[in-house]
């Protein structure tokens, strides 16, 4: 089934490397038989979309006059897809041709919330960012890609995984609403695809790394022109805390507690101030992670789901 | 606002004018209800190397660096091994929003550097040349004042002339330099040589790339500063001539607290003059010129001398000097003594010899109402009006100084003129005010330039806010979220964190945990220096062992080397006997052949003679052949005449024609010796006669007339010839007869003419 595709790519500022990211898009596109729609998402107030405009006549390019960060544009541009089936797309991925088809048959099945390609970092095809796995130790959730940080074998075939990243996965428009869309708590970034792909898979749903399907990551974000090091590194820090509070049953907690004691305590002997900023930034945001409704299934319980052998 | 203040010492311990004025700001600054942590080194022994302690005093926190270990190298001055890592730690834990620095020596340009790295606004006060003379004061090892910067051969020069004098123990511990006259005459030279060294060596080479490459580092460090404040526009001048950007440095003079000098009473007017000297007394400070001007103007002058130097030998002479002239010495005194010191004397004396920046000293004293008395050196024209509050003499000129003391002895109305005119100086307020003034534009500056997509405003503040938190106040913040935390998850219990970040016995453990991690990073550091140094030391014993055999070897090779050669030597030496022999024998008959060839030169010398000669003789021969010829064609003319005259038909007639003739000539002859001898009778007759009368002797120079003409017809030819057939026809003789034509021209008469004549004679004689 050849179903069309609404890929929406958010930019902000760096027209080359959007339109580098088309050009690619398009010969997959043209591929496909012209079928799909591209929606570009200017976070620069217009600028970047009118020289799109130029290139690219048949893309629908959307003006935000206020930068809101990655997730409220995709957000914004699911809202103006006109297909069920959405492609989130970052601005500094190259879609390799043929990669939408195996994506668009993997959600042929109903319990799949999203497909994923092998995201290859660098287009190394060892380097496989897309292959996320969580793991639940001492009270702490602990996100992991296997093939960057331990070189891992990437698999061979479709696997699930614990949620779809979010520059590069196909859903269907109304599970996404469905679920409630990107949670803002994770603003400014990261994390927000984890926090959709986990809440689908508390919801029964699953994520599915689709070998067949290829993409290049290459790697020249936005993100590190607007914001240090430091500063990247404190969102992601205090989100995994925040995506914990967010998604720890209630029997977790109390082990969880004990953990971030040891956490801070730890820190603060070793007067190693960063853990300490991470852990401040997160607790301030504390009350609004656990207003949130609490699973009732641990998040070990859920993890084995996501494991079980299929 | 958190303010971060680097010093290189601190009060009470050090006790000279940064160090005051770091204190004195600082208080300023916690006075106005500002976060202030001052950053300095200290020894203490007692300590780990890098130890954190913290005192606090004032309003501020001082936080003291243990630091007991001497720098070994210039490198190791310029960046203290640990210290910007320490430096780092701190500020990461402390955060503040500027980092001030008001010297760097004992922490090395680390401090700069870690400060950069953390993203805070650097300030540095130049209280001295050290951003561009690593010597400090700039002056050369010889005491005499530089005036180059950024020339890396001329801080060379300096380095090898430093080295120097450091090879000599016995001058201690001598502090900026020594007076080329304090000098043994051998180390003056060798101090001059090595001030006017011109790289032609390698170890002079090497020292100029050393120095080359550490001016640069420091160089770069205050190039990267954001802002330079300089206490004087002559430093701000000079910094700016060493590469700094103009519009990062600013003249930003110094401030005192003027409330502590208010109560000092006021100068006298009349009595000993007193004077003053405060501060440090090392040479450069230029208390000898003084002393030394003092000499022989009496007791109706004073001096007192406030403040010590760790130069001790320098030190002692002084104080002898200063007994000698009644001078007296005080030593070191506190902050809080400075009133009475400064009612202790009338003017302060500054009698320095190198370019003093903008000292306290002469704003504490303008503020207690004396007058100064400086040396015009550096800036010191900035702080001192001449002939308003005080008066400028040319420094080391000590009958400069001397003249000006004696005037204010004879009359001490110019001094009351000049204190008259003293104005109270710059508060540390306003000082304090202006420096806050730089620090929030530097702030509003780097805000201003850090791009803010919407998207990060409030993470970027929220964290910014946190990121800006003290150490404290974070662990806090932390302990008082998961408390909250806690209670909102409903887990009972208090927070065992809270408990410990709030517990005096736990910072302790922090304290000590921390010192326990830092000697921790201090072993492993020594420990990975001491692996590289077995590591080394296996190396250089594999290289020993290499070597040991690579030297066997060719010791062995050597050795059978040398065999032969003593082999060749000996077969050498016999040749050279062989040849010594051959080169004699050759010698002789070198000497033979010379005779021989002497002997040969001889002969064909002779053989060449004889050729001439017998070579001329066919000549002759020729010339007389023709001669002959001629003659025998002329005797055929003649008797072909002969008979025609005499009609001789034959030759018999002929011949009995000559044989008559022949018969008349003895007739005529004979009647000729007769006629002579008649004549000759007469002669004697009439010279009897006549006597010795003028008759007399006329006949007898007559008679002697030696061309014959007294004798016709007889007698010898000219040529002592007889007279012969020829001479008989002398007139028909041939005009081309050779000898004839020699004898006329009087050619003197050789071996070979004598031939001639004997073999003309010859054929003469068988013509005849």
């Amino acid at each position: 089934m050849n179903s069309p595709i609404s890929i929406v790519v958010p930019a902000y500022g760096d027209p080359e490397l959007a339109l580098r990211t088309l050009v690619a898009l398009q010969l997959e596109l043209n591929a496909r038989g012209g079928i799909d729609e591209v929606v570009v998402v200017d976070d620069g107030g217009g600028e970047l979309a009118a020289r799109l405009a130029e290139r690219f006549p048949k893309a629908r390019c959307v003006a935000r006059t206020t930068n809101g960060g990655f997730a409220r544009a995709l957000t914004n541009g699911i809202e103006v897809a006109k297909h069920a089936l959405v492609r989130a797309l970052n601005s500094d991925v190259l879609v390799r041709v043929g990669a939408l088809a195996p994506l668009v048959e993997a959600l042929e099945d109903p319990s799949v919330f999203a497909a994923v390609p092998r995201v290859l970092l660098g287009g190394d095809e060892r380097r496989v960012e897309s292959w996320v796995e969580f793991a639940c130790e001492d009270g702490r959730v602990r996100f992991d890609q296997p093939s960057l940080t331990r070189r891992a074998r990437a698999p061979r075939r479709d696997v699930d995984v614990a949620f779809p990243v979010g520059g590069a996965c196909l859903f269907r428009k109304r599970d996404f609403a469905e679920l409630g869309g990107f949670d803002p708590l994770f603003e400014p970034f990261y994390f927000e695809d984890a926090d959709l792909g986990w809440r689908a898979w508390r919801a029964g749903k699953r994520t599915r790394l689709v070998v067949a399907s290829s993409v290049e990551h290459r790697h020249r974000g936005t993100i590190g022109k607007v914001a240090s090091e430091r500063l990247v590194r404190a969102a992601i820090e205090r989100n995994t805390w925040l995506f914990q509070w967010k998604h720890l049953a209630a029997s977790d907690l109390a082990a969880h507690v004990a953990a971030l004691e040891h956490e801070a305590l730890d820190a603060w002997l070793s007067e190693d101030r960063e853990r300490l900023e991470w852990l401040a930034l997160a607790l301030e945001r504390a009350e609004a992670a656990l207003a949130a409704p609490r699973p009732v299934e641990s998040f070990a319980s859920t993890l084995a789901r996501l494991r079980a052998p299929e | 606002m958190r303010i971060a203040l680097v010093a290189h010492g601190f009060p009470p311990l050090e006790r000279t004018g940064v160090e005051n004025h770091v204190a004195d700001l600082a208080r300023e600054f916690a006075r106005r209800g500002h976060d202030v942590h001052v950053f300095v080194p200290r020894r203490q022994p007692r300590l780990s190397e890098l130890a954190l302690r913290l005192e606090a005093r004032d309003g501020y926190r001082v936080h003291w660096l243990a630091r007991n270990e001497p720098p070994r190298s210039a490198a190791a001055q310029l960046e203290v091994e640990g210290v910007e890592q320490a430096f780092a730690e701190w500020l990461e834990r402390e955060r503040p929003d500027i980092v001030h620095v008001h010297h760097v020596a004992k922490l090395g340009l680390g401090v700069l550097a870690a400060a950069r790295a953390a993203g805070m606004p650097v300030v540095f006060t130049a209280h001295d040349a050290f951003a561009f003379c690593h010597r400090v004061t700039h002056l050369r090892p010889d005491l005499a004042r530089c005036e180059r910067i950024g020339d890396a051969q001329a801080c060379a020069r300096c380095d090898l002339a430093a080295a120097e004098l450091n090879r000599h123990r016995e001058l201690g511990d001598y502090h900026a330099g020594m007076f080329p006259a304090d000098l043994e005459p051998a180390v003056r030279k060798r101090l001059a040589a090595a001030l006017g060294d011109d790289f032609a060596s390698r170890k002079a080479r090497t020292v100029l790339d050393e120095r080359r490459a550490l001016d640069e580092r420091r160089f770069a460090a205050f190039r990267e500063v954001d802002l330079v404040l300089s206490p004087s526009a002559f430093y701000a001048d000079e910094l700016v001539r060493a590469g700094l950007a103009r519009e990062r440095v600013v003249h930003e003079p110094i401030g005192i607290d003027v409330a502590a000098l208010a109560s000092v009473e006021p100068a006298r007017t009349s009595g000993a003059l007193r004077l003053g000297f405060v501060g440090g007394t090392s040479k450069h400070k230029g208390l000898h010129v003084l002393l030394a001007a003092l000499d022989g103007l009496g007791p109706r002058i004073k001096l007192a001398i406030w403040g010590s130097t760790s130069d001790l030998r320098w030190e002692a002479r002084l104080r002898t000097h200063a007994a000698d002239v009644d001078a007296t010495w005080h030593g070191g005194f506190d902050a809080g003594e400075r009133a009475r010191v400064f009612a202790s004397f009338d003017v302060l004396c500054v009698p320095s010899i190198w370019d003093e920046n903008a000292p306290l000293v002469i704003r504490e004293s303008f503020a207690a109402g004396r007058p100064v008395l400086a040396s015009r050196v550096g800036a010191l024209a900035e702080s001192v009006r001449d002939g308003v509050d005080g008066v400028l003499v040319a420094p080391g000129d000590v009958a400069a100084w001397r003249e000006v003391l004696a005037g204010w002895i004879r009359d001490r109305a110019p001094l009351e003129a000049l204190r008259a005119g003293v104005r109270a100086p710059r508060t540390l307020a306003d000082e304090a005010t202006a420096t806050l003034g730089h620090y929030q534009s530097l702030l509003a500056a780097r805000r201003e330039s850090v791009p803010a997509p919407a998207s990060l405003v409030a993470f970027r503040a929220e964290h910014a806010a946190i990121a800006s938190e003290s150490f404290e106040a974070l662990t806090e913040r932390v302990a008082r979220g998961l408390e909250r935390f806690r209670a909102h998850v409903g887990v009972g219990g208090a927070s065992g964190f809270a408990a410990s970040v709030r517990s005096s016995a736990a910072r302790d453990v922090l304290d000590r945990a921390r010192d326990a991690r830092r000697e921790r990073q201090w072993l492993a550091r020594s420990l990975e220096r001491r692996k590289e140094a077995r590591d080394e030391v296996a190396r250089l014993a594999r290289a020993q062992r290499e070597l040991a055999e690579r030297f066997r070897v060719e010791h062995a090779a050597l050795v059978a080397e040398r065999d032969a050669l003593a082999t060749a030597k000996s077969a050498a030496d016999l040749e050279l006997a062989r040849l010594v022999a051959h080169a004699e024998e050759l010698k002789t008959e070198v000497a033979r052949a010379g005779e021989a060839h002497a002997t040969a030169t001889a002969a064909l010398a002779e053989c060449q003679d004889a050729n001439r000669r017998i070579q001329e003789l066919v000549r002759v021969a020729v010339i007389d052949r023709q001669r002959v010829g001629d003659h025998v064609a002329w005797l055929e003319r003649s008797l072909r005449e002969l008979a025609r005259d005499t009609g001789a038909a034959s030759d018999g007639e002929l011949a009995d024609e000559i044989a008559a003739a022949r018969v008349r000539l003895a007739d005529w002859r004979g009647e000729l010796e007769w006629r002579r001898a008649e004549m000759r009778a007469a002669l004697d007759d009439r010279i009897g006669l006549f006597g010795k009368g003028a008759l007399g002797e006329r006949l007898e120079r007559w008679r002697a007339r030696p061309d014959g003409a007294d004798v016709p017809g007889g007698g010898t030819d000219t040529h002592g010839r007889l007279g012969d057939v020829a001479g008989a026809h002398g007139a028909a003789a041939p005009r081309s007869d050779p000898d004839a034509t020699r004898g006329d021209a009087g050619a003197p008469r050789g071996k070979a003419d004598a031939t001639r004549d004997s073999a003309t004679r010859d054929k003469r004689g068988r013509a005849r």
